[in-house]
């Protein structure tokens, strides 16, 4: 399977500048740096280990990946179910 | 027929302020008055019966009586669209309180005893509508913006999906974020020397804003006094098991305070519920049954902190004596 990169985005229309992010980011480098405006920047997203503890911690939910692992529900069909009924 | 979408307006136990509110956005909105035949709505039209089939239902108000829950059930037996409008309706909102105290006792303190004939039947405790029925569209706060109202009633009449936001107050208040030096809350509410430019999280005192649905324009944080949280939790900490109101906002906190937000969660939990009376962070939600399921009980927690709560219960039961010997 190809690997995903991350992409990251900061809705800066709802941003409060707290930098939250940029404080609690779990990857070694850290992805988030504070940019010179005062709104975090997506310095490194290649470096984010998708904890999406910074969604938890941002107040205003500003924080979008895009491209991020989902875990996959596997519901088997019904049909199979049915032949597995009587296996002892 | 008209080619019009029948509604109809349900009032529960509310105060009638989410039925102003929608009254006042039909009659703001031309367009919804062409596209909406009010069926029934005692607050506006005479008819007393609730009609077989209701294209939209409106629900205000909590469900305190066994009227109250019959109604609801007609009214989503009935309706094709069913709307939860206000706190009340949607997690018990102001109302809600009432679960605090014994409601026979506090039929005993008002009216020196525990029925009164032909009044209405006192359910054990509150429910929020939502909570009951399943319902389809659920437009929060206390009482909720007209604006809110229109748009969800046009989208409806035109087929499409209410659009859901999905931030927080914070994100429409003026205030600055700043981080927090020393952590430390203040109790009660910020006073005149409070700075109006700054996030009141950042000078220590309680603000639900970041925990709670956006949409008002935060106009309490604008004027001095901090979120309440009428809007209802931010989705996420609705739908996610995980999150609570309080578990939410102590993250927040945690991090702007330069703290772990995972390891020194329970700190700053433990912090928020000495300072604060665990009530004050489900003012609007105190009867919602989805913030009760939450793992950690906080909810649950507030509740039973406010029945056990000796002042309480010594002055209904004071209160109680007082007008059953006025008789
Ligand atoms: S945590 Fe959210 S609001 Fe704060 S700086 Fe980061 S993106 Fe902006
Ligand atoms: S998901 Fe984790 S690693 Fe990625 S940016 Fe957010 S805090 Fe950093
Ligand atoms: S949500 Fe507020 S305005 Fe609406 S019925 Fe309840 S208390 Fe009244
Ligand atoms: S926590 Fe309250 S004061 Fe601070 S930004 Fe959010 S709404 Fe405004
Ligand atoms: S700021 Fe909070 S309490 Fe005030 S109207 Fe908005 S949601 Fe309600």
């Amino acid at each position: 399977m190809p690997v995903q990169t991350v992409t990251i985005k900061i809705r800066v229309d709802r941003c409060k500048k707290c930098l939250n992010c940029v404080r609690v980011c779990t990857a070694f480098d850290g992805v988030y740096e504070e940019g010179p405006d005062g709104y975090p920047v997506v310095a490194r997203p290649e470096e984010c280990v998708q904890c999406l503890i910074c969604h938890t911690v941002c107040p205003t939910n500003a924080i979008v990946h895009e491209n991020y692992r989902k875990t996959m529900l596997i519901n088997p069909d019904e049909a199979i179910v049915q032949r597995y009924r009587n296996m002892i | 027929m008209t080619g019009k979408l029948t509604l109809a307006l349900i009032p529960l136990s509310g105060c009638g302020g989410c039925e102003v509110q929608a009254l006042r956005a039909l009659a703001l909105h031309e367009d919804l008055q062409e596209r909406y035949e009010i069926v029934y709505w005692p607050l506006v039209v005479e008819e007393t019966r609730l009609p077989e089939k209701i294209d939209v239902a409106i629900v205000e108000g909590l469900v305190r009586t066994r009227e109250n829950l019959e109604m609801l059930r007609e009214a989503r037996l009935r309706s094709r669209t069913l709307i939860a409008l206000g706190s009340c309706a949607a997690w018990g909102g102001i109302g809600g309180s009432a679960d605090s105290f014994n409601p026979w006792l506090s039929m005993k303190a008002i009216y020196g005893r525990e029925k009164i004939e032909e009044s209405a039947e006192m359910l054990p405790r509150a429910y929020a509508a939502a909570d009951l029925v399943p319902v389809d569209y659920v437009i929060s706060r206390c009482p909720p913006p007209v604006e809110h109202i229109a748009l969800a009633l046009r989208a409806i009449a035109e087929g499409k999906r209410v659009p859901v936001a999905d931030s927080t107050v914070c994100s429409q208040c003026p205030r600055e974020m700043k981080p927090i030096e020393q952590l430390e809350f203040k109790p009660g509410l910020p006073g005149p020397d409070a700075d109006p430019n700054t996030c009141f999280l950042s000078q220590g005192y309680l603000c639900l804003g970041s925990v709670t649905t956006v949409g008002c324009g935060a106009p309490c944080p604008r004027h001095g006094i901090p979120c309440f949280g009428c809007g209802g939790p931010h989705l996420e900490i609705a739908e996610r098991r995980d999150m609570d109101i309080v578990t939410a906002l102590a993250r927040k906190i945690a991090t702007l305070a330069g703290l772990d937000p995972a390891n020194d969660l329970d700190k700053v939990v433990d912090m928020l519920l000495k300072t604060y009376d665990p009530r004050r962070f489900y003012v609007f939600t105190f009867a919602s049954q989805v913030l009760r399921r939450k793992p950690h009980g906080y909810a649950v927690h507030a509740l039973a902190s406010t029945r056990r709560n000796p002042v309480f219960v010594k002055r209904l039961e004071e209160r109680a004596r007082f007008a059953q010997g006025e008789e």
